[in-house]
C-alpha cells in the first residue's frame, strides 16, 4: 500500500469529516464517519501486515476529535485500541467477501464499525470502575451503542458513494495482490 | 534472527498495550498524549478544516435567506403605493426594535455584577462543531499565541457560548458549549410586562441540562409569572465568574414538572442562538492578559459575526 496516498487521503478525511459535522448531521448530531469507510476500504485491500497499522492510525485520529471525557483533554486509545482490534475482525472477513463490491462495504462498515464501538464503549465504560481511572461518564453504555449504531447506519448509506469513489482511485493506492503463502481460511 | 513481521508485530502489540493502558488512566495523566498531538494535528488540519465549516455553516444557517428581495422594480403607482406602505411597516417596526435594544442595554447594564473581573474580548474563528454526546465541542483557531487559556469564557455578542477546556494548541482550542455543561448554573430571569413594558427580574433561580440536547430546565413555583419569551441571564459567580450578566437563553416553554406539578412547573430555556452555527466567537481574556498585537483581536464583543 501506498502510504503517503493512505495519509493524504486520511488527512482529507478527517478534515472534512470534523469541518463538515455541521453540514450533514442528522436528529441527536449523528454525523457518517468518513475514517471508518477508509479504515474499511484499505482493510479490504491492503496487505495483511498493513490492516492494522493504518487502522490503528484512523483509530488515534479519532481518539484525537473532541470525545466524551470533559474537560481534560483528549483521550488517546479507546478508539485506537477498538480500530486496532476491528483490524483482525476484517482481516478475517475480507477473504469470505467479494472484495471489489461496495456491497461487501457496506457489511465492512458494520462489521468493523461495530465491533471498534463495542470494545471503545467497553473501555470508556470501565474508566468508570473505582480502582481504575475512576471517571465515569455521564452517558451509558446502552447510550453510546445506540448512538454508534445511528452513525453506522449513516457511514453505510455514505460509504457506497465514498467507496465507489475510492475503489476509483485504486490504482494509485498500490494494493498489490494476496502475498504468496497468506492463508485465505 | 528475528524476521521484520515479527518486529513488527511486537511494536504494534507494544503500542496496542500502551494506548489500552493509556485509555484507563485518570484523565490528567491520560491525556498527556492527546494534549501533545491534538495541537499538532490541529494546527495542521486547521487549513482545510476551517472553510470546510464556514461552507457547512452556510449550506445549514436557519433563517438567513428569507430577506432576499426581487430584483423587479415596480412599475404602477400601485406597486409604488405598496412598497411605500410596506417601508411605513418597517421604518415602525425598526423605530420599535431600537426602543427595545435601549431598553435591553439599559437592564444588561443594571444587572450586570460590579465584582465581575476587568475581561479583553479576542475575536476567534469557529473552525469546526463536534457533538461527541455527552458533550459538544466548538474548536476555534485561536490558541495559546493569542493568550487563550483552559477556563477561559466564550461569548457571541451578550450570548454565553461556553468555555475553553484543555487542550489549548498555539493556535487552536476547544470550547465546551454551555449546554453541555453537567452542574447546575444560577440564573435570573428578566421579563418584559406585556401591559408597562417594564422589565421585572426573578433571582434566585437554578437551571439544569435538560432534554432534549442543547436545552435548559428550570424549575420555579406554579403561581410563578415568568412565560414564554423571557430572557435567562447568567448569574452564577462559580462557573462563569466574567460572564455574569451575559445571555444564556430564552424560554422557549413552559410545562408541567411530572415529579410535583402540584406545587412546580418547568422552564424549557433554549439558548438565544444556535451554538452550532457560529462563525466567530469572542474569548474573554483578562485584562492583564491582552495580547500584545491589537490586530490580531476584536475589542467589541459584539464583533462576532454569526
Amino acid at each position: 500500500m501506498n502510504w503517503v496516498v493512505f495519509g493524504v487521503t486520511a488527512y482529507v478525511f478527517f478534515a472534512v469529516q470534523s469541518g463538515f459535522a455541521v453540514g450533514w448531521s442528522v436528529g441527536a448530531g449523528v454525523t457518517p464517519n468518513l475514517l471508518l469507510v477508509l479504515a474499511v476500504f484499505v482493510g479490504m485491500s491492503a496487505r495483511r501486515s498493513a490492516v492494522p497499522w493504518s487502522l490503528l492510525v484512523v483509530g488515534v485520529l479519532l481518539d484525537l476529535l473532541p470525545g466524551p471525557v470533559r474537560e481534560q483533554g483528549t483521550l488517546v486509545g479507546p478508539q485506537a485500541v477498538g480500530y486496532l482490534a476491528a483490524s483482525f475482525v476484517v482481516l478475517q472477513l475480507r477473504n469470505l467477501l467479494f472484495r471489489e463490491s461496495v456491497l461487501t462495504m457496506v457489511v465492512l462498515v458494520f462489521a468493523v464499525g461495530g465491533f471498534a464501538a463495542l470494545v471503545e464503549s467497553v473501555l470508556y465504560a470501565f474508566r468508570g470502575l473505582p480502582w481504575l481511572a475512576g471517571e465515569p461518564l455521564a452517558w451509558g453504555a446502552m447510550e453510546q451503542l445506540w448512538r454508534r449504531l445511528q452513525e453506522l447506519v449513516y457511514t453505510a448509506a455514505v460509504a457506497v458513494p465514498v467507496g465507489l469513489l475510492l475503489g476509483a482511485t485504486r490504482r494509485v493506492w498500490g494494493f498489490s495482490g494476496r502475498p504468496r503463502g497468506e492463508r485465505v481460511f | 534472527m528475528a524476521s521484520p513481521l515479527f518486529t513488527s508485530q511486537r511494536v504494534l502489540l507494544a503500542v496496542a498495550l500502551l494506548l489500552l493502558v493509556n485509555s484507563q488512566l485518570p484523565s490528567g495523566v491520560g491525556g498527556l498524549i492527546g494534549g501533545v498531538l491534538r495541537p499538532v494535528v490541529d494546527f495542521a488540519v486547521l487549513p482545510v478544516r476551517a472553510p470546510v465549516h464556514q461552507i457547512a455553516v452556510n449550506l445549514r444557517e436557519p433563517g438567513e435567506d428569507e430577506a432576499s428581495d426581487s430584483n423587479g422594480e415596480p412599475r404602477t403607482a400601485e406597486a409604488y403605493r405598496e412598497e411605500y406602505e410596506a417601508a411605513l411597516v418597517t421604518i415602525d417596526r425598526q423605530r420599535q426594535r431600537i426602543n427595545e435594544l435601549v431598553r435591553t442595554l439599559e437592564v444588561l447594564q443594571g444587572v450586570r455584577e460590579l465584582d465581575a473581573p476587568d475581561t479583553v474580548p479576542v475575536a476567534a474563528k469557529v473552525a469546526s462543531y463536534t457533538d461527541a454526546g455527552p458533550r459538544a465541542v466548538l474548536t476555534i483557531a485561536r490558541g495559546t499565541r493569542d493568550g487563550i487559556a483552559a477556563g477561559q469564557t466564550a461569548v457571541f455578542k451578550t450570548s454565553l457560548v461556553g468555555r475553553v477546556v484543555e487542550p489549548v494548541g498555539p493556535s487552536s482550542a476547544d470550547v465546551e458549549l454551555v449546554t453541555s455543561h453537567d452542574a447546575g448554573l444560577q440564573v435570573r430571569v428578566r421579563q418584559r410586562s406585556r401591559e408597562t413594558g417594564a422589565y421585572t427580574v426573578y433571582d434566585n433561580i437554578r437551571v439544569s441540562r435538560g432534554e432534549p440536547a442543547g436545552t435548559f430546565f428550570a424549575e420555579v413555583a406554579r403561581d410563578s409569572p415568568i412565560r414564554r419569551g423571557a430572557d435567562v441571564l447568567l448569574a452564577d459567580a462559580v462557573h462563569y465568574p466574567d460572564a455574569r450578566g451575559r445571555l444564556l437563553g430564552v424560554v422557549q416553554n413552559v410545562t408541567e414538572y411530572p415529579p410535583d406539578p402540584e406545587l412546580l412547573k418547568r422552564l424549557v430555556i433554549r439558548p438565544a442562538v444556535d451554538l452550532r452555527f457560529l462563525r466567530e466567537i469572542a474569548v474573554l481574556l483578562p485584562e492583564n492578559d491582552r495580547p500584545q498585537d491589537p490586530g490580531r483581536s476584536a475589542v467589541n464583543s459584539g464583533g462576532g459575526g454569526g
